[in-house]
């Protein structure tokens, strides 16, 4: 014959697991070579330009950021690529107006099909979503790595260019 | 539909899966603490704060309630918290879903390229939460470690 336990008991066994689980993953994770600290930073960063990054930005390190009204000037200029690092079906709904683009997660396929339109010394701004998106960052991180050197990321992407009613483009090519 | 309810062969057949399930699932998390962390991060969530906490723990909980579940351990305790965990993991891709976020599940495996957050998701999770209900009512000590080691006067 089988005793249900009480539904006390059961809460009580309940938090006897959590306790454990708690105490093993404090421990796993304190000898553990790739812990992680308690209390990540994961809070928004807002530089000193007043523009707000994500939190893995790494002001001096990664590329310098822009805000929209230095972005507006650089397309003005003409000399800008932007390089939207959005999904394909994001960038087909709208980008700004003759951005190319690559979509960071699938970088190794689709950097190859823009990279003819890249030259190594021009200056590329990268940007997608807006807000906190990252794949900007990374994107960027990445051009680095192929080489560019003058590579701006515009966090504000797609959101704050729609609010500033700015030049848009839509379909499949720029 | 009673029986059912109250069926330990039922009851241990979806402790063995919801155990499965479970225990695979914090297996990459465990390993990859940072890269789980980030996706807690991209639901937008939880507070800043507690965001890493939740990440190192969390699949502890799983691992050890799915552990429970396959052995017969604790099992109402076990599957009372996976309730609750499925609970919330309903409501944060709910809210994924409706705010229109574009991320990774982070549900089984915290590669980028993995799952995204759908409708599909939910649902798999509200199919385990009936489970769930199915092996807390009729779980009886079949086939459990309790049984075999006679606690509870089974």
């Amino acid at each position: 014959m089988y005793i249900r336990p009480s539904f006390n008991q059961v809460l009580r066994q309940a938090l006897w697991i959590v306790f454990l689980a708690v105490v093993a993953a404090l421990i796993y994770n304190s000898v553990r070579p790739n812990g992680i600290s308690l209390m990540g930073a994961w809070a928004p960063k807002v530089l000193s330009s007043g523009v707000v990054a994500p939190p893995s930005y790494i002001s001096g390190e990664d590329a310098p950021v822009i805000n929209l009204s230095e972005s507006m000037t650089a397309f003005n200029s003409g000399q800008a690529i932007f390089l939207d690092a959005r999904k394909q079906a994001d960038y087909e709904a709208g980008h700004i107006k003759g951005a190319l683009r690559c979509f960071l997660e699938e970088f190794d396929a689709e950097y190859p099909l823009v990279k003819d339109k890249l030259p190594k010394d021009a200056l590329i701004i990268t940007y997608c979503g807006g807000d906190e998106c990252e794949l900007s960052l990374f994107l960027a991180r990445n051009l680095k790595t192929e080489g560019y050197a003058n590579v701006k990321i515009f966090f504000g992407g797609w959101e704050e260019w729609v609010e500033g009613k700015l030049p848009i483009s839509t379909g499949e090519n720029p | 539909m009673k029986n059912l309810l109250k069926s330990k062969y039922l009851a241990f057949l979806f402790r063995l899966i919801l155990g499965c399930f479970f225990v695979y699932a914090s297996f990459d998390k465990i390993a990859h603490p940072a890269e789980f962390a980030r996706i807690v991060y991209n639901y937008h969530f939880l507070p800043t704060s507690a965001i890493n906490l939740f990440a190192v723990i969390l699949p502890w909980i799983e691992l050890m309630c799915g552990m429970a579940l396959i052995l017969g351990l604790f099992v109402e305790s076990a599957s009372l918290l996976i309730g609750f965990l499925l609970g919330i993991f309903i409501v944060a891709l709910s809210s994924a879903v409706i705010r229109g976020l574009d991320i990774s599940c982070g549900c089984f495996s915290t590669a980028s390229s993995s799952e995204k957050v759908v409708w599909d998701t939910i649902i798999r999770d509200l199919i385990m939460l009936m489970l769930v209900v199915q092996v807390y009512y009729g779980y009886g000590g079949f086939g459990s470690v309790e049984k075999l080691l006679g606690r509870r006067r089974v």
